[in-house]
């Protein structure tokens, strides 16, 4: 297929009418042929040949595969950049075969996300466009579709580790409770205004703590060995006020918690 | 020969395997050298049909220095698809002494060499219409047809002459077999002890169940039961997805205001309005054909239509019914 109709096969209407050919193609990225993923379900009969690893994957698999020629670009950024093969034509139009590489450096370049220096081999055309973008973080986050058929497999991993952590700083910043005061004047943290035994009273401690005074009580009341783990699955997500009523039900004492 | 080898011997190519095998025999003494060549376990000969002579035939010999001899098998060597024959050909053998016969004094004897069974012919014996007899020996043997054999006490196929298939060459009979004090008569063997009442009812118990023959202890389960995956099998087994973008979830934010503000119920005050304009414009129409088209589209026209139909079905019904009146009538008349 003419690479510049590939678009136009697709059924994507292009931006202008007339084909590009300045554009990159990334060929050797999107051409890949990937394995069938096969979705499996609870109480689905275990095929033979599956092997269950030992741990589960800790990256989301990159949508493009892994190259399977120069490999060298599976663990960098190289930008879509692979080894080119042609002639050398001398004068007398002699022709001998030679390749011509990507100019790769080694580079430690900073995360704001990550808090670090991150050390990457990358080619000089990528590191031209991280500055461009204004840092690793930007080039690594945006989401152009022929962004993410540079990265590869190792900008895939990196992009996923700076919007986890992008994600975990955004979470940190959200406090799950209002400094208010006291009687005394003192600043107390309240996590939830709620009633118990009837009376309207503030909680000063958050949901582990709470389900830490609840779990010796749920433990001694159920039959067989309440692990905590399986106490604390399905109340991870339950609103307080169910927690509270629960608390109830066993009659915690909660003076040591709770505001009134 | 080490342990690396003779553990896949049977995974080896032909060569190898003779060579090794080779290998072994030179390192042996001669009494335990394995006469002729190894043949594997799965292609040496276990049925008659195989064999084609068995303990007791009558042979002549086709090639050697007993070629055209006739003589009798001795018995079988399975390990080499040989047969050894009385008047086979022998070659001296040290024995080492503890291997000796009972009555052996010295360390050589005469062991015989052993026959392919494809280097002699059975031989039967024929009767004339005179009485007398006559051997022939069969090129070769064919075999069509079974029968129970007493004496071997298993199915036998029936020998016959290749091209002469009505010549039957009998199995020769085999030495009867000696009872010991272990063994079971016949009688015992074949007695019934269990008969089935019913076939529609187990003699078992209700609730006799059992879930497995296997070890109940085992510690693997064992790898032809089929398994299930489970929820941590699934955990395991499934990647992280990738989170959203800044941009990507500002887009988001984006469409779900855009959805939110686009009005998808109308008001009764547009739609007063937008039914004022309409009905307007209908008021002022004079072409009759429009009038009709638009009597055509509106709730009413269905309801008129139905209703006329039904009245031409009523009148159509009352004209069958009076056709029919006149009818008896006529008939009656012509009838008086």
């Amino acid at each position: 297929m003419i690479l510049a109709l590939r678009d136009v096969v697709r059924g994507v209407r292009a931006f202008s009418s007339t084909t590009s050919t300045m554009g990159r193609n990334y060929r050797h990225v999107v051409d890949r042929q990937l394995k069938k993923k096969v979705e499996y379900k609870v109480g689905d009969l275990k095929p033979r040949s599956l092997r269950i690893p030992a741990e589960a994957p800790k990256y989301p698999p990159y949508p493009y595969g892994e190259s399977r020629i120069f490999k060298r670009s599976n663990r960098g950024l190289f930008g879509g950049q692979f080894i080119v093969f042609g002639n050398k034509v001398s004068e007398h139009k002699n022709r001998a075969r030679r390749t011509w590489l990507p100019n790769v450096v080694n580079k430690k370049l900073w995360s704001e996300s990550l808090n670090k220096m991150v050390p990457l081999k990358l080619t000089a055309r990528v590191l031209r466009t991280i500055t461009k973008e204004g840092g690793l973080d930007n080039y690594l986050t945006k989401d152009k579709r022929a962004r993410i058929k540079e990265l590869g497999p190792f900008g895939w991993r990196l992009r996923y580790d700076v919007l986890k952590a992008q994600e975990r700083a955004k979470k940190a910043n959200v406090k799950n409770y209002e400094v208010l005061s006291d009687i005394e004047g003192n600043e107390i943290k309240v996590f939830f205004k709620g009633t118990y035994n009837g009376e309207p009273v503030s909680l000063v401690v958050g949901r582990r703590k709470l389900l830490q005074k609840l779990y010796p009580v749920v433990k001694l009341h159920t039959p067989g060995n309440l692990r905590f783990a399986a106490f604390n699955n399905r109340r991870k997500s339950a609103p307080f006020d169910e927690l509270l009523k629960e608390l109830e039900h066993y009659k915690v004492d909660l003076s040591d918690v709770i505001v009134k | 020969m080490s342990k690396r080898y003779t553990g896949v011997l049977e995974r080896l190519p032909q060569h190898f395997r003779d060579f090794f095998m080779r290998r072994a025999d030179q390192s042996q003494i001669p009494a335990f050298r394995s006469q002729g060549k190894y043949i594997p376990e799965e292609k040496r000969y276990t049925r008659p049909e195989q064999w084609k002579v068995l303990e007791g035939d009558r042979v002549m010999f086709v090639k050697g220095p007993n070629k055209g001899k006739i003589g009798k098998v001795l018995g079988l060597q399975p390990f080499t698809n040989s047969i050894y024959t009385d008047i086979a050909e022998t070659e001296p053998l040290a024995v080492p002494r503890q291997l000796w016969q009972e009555d052996q004094n010295e360390y050589l004897i005469d062991y015989p060499k052993t026959v392919s069974p494809d280097d002699v012919r059975v031989v039967a014996t024929l009767v004339r219409e005179d009485g007398t007899e006559y051997d022939i020996a069969a090129e070769d043997v064919i075999f069509k047809g079974k029968y129970f054999d007493e004496d071997y006490k298993k199915m036998m196929p029936i020998r016959r002459v290749k091209y002469h298939e009505h010549i039957i060459i009998p199995w020769p009979r085999p030495d009867p077999a000696e009872d010991c004090v272990f063994s079971t008569p016949p009688e015992v063997a074949e007695e019934r002890s269990h008969v089935e009442n019913s076939i529609l009812q187990f003699e078992q118990p209700a609730d006799f169940t059992i879930q497995s023959l296997r070890d109940p202890i085992m510690k693997r389960p064992y790898k032809w039961d089929k398994q299930v995956l489970k929820k941590g099998d699934i955990t395991k087994l499934t990647a992280p997805g990738i989170p959203y973008s800044e941009t990507k979830k500002a887009m988001f934010e984006e469409r779900r205001q855009i959805r939110e503000s686009q009005i998808t119920e109308m008001s009764a005050e547009v739609m007063e309005f937008i039914g004022s304009r309409v009905a307007e414009h209908l008021n002022n129409v004079t072409d009759p054909n429009f009038k009709q088209y638009v009597d055509k589209v509106s709730g009413q026209y269905r309801k008129q239509k139905l209703a006329r139909r039904e009245k031409e079905k009523q009148l159509l019904d009352l004209q069958i019914k009076e056709a029919e009146k006149r009818n008896k009538r006529v008939t009656r008349a012509s009838a008086q």
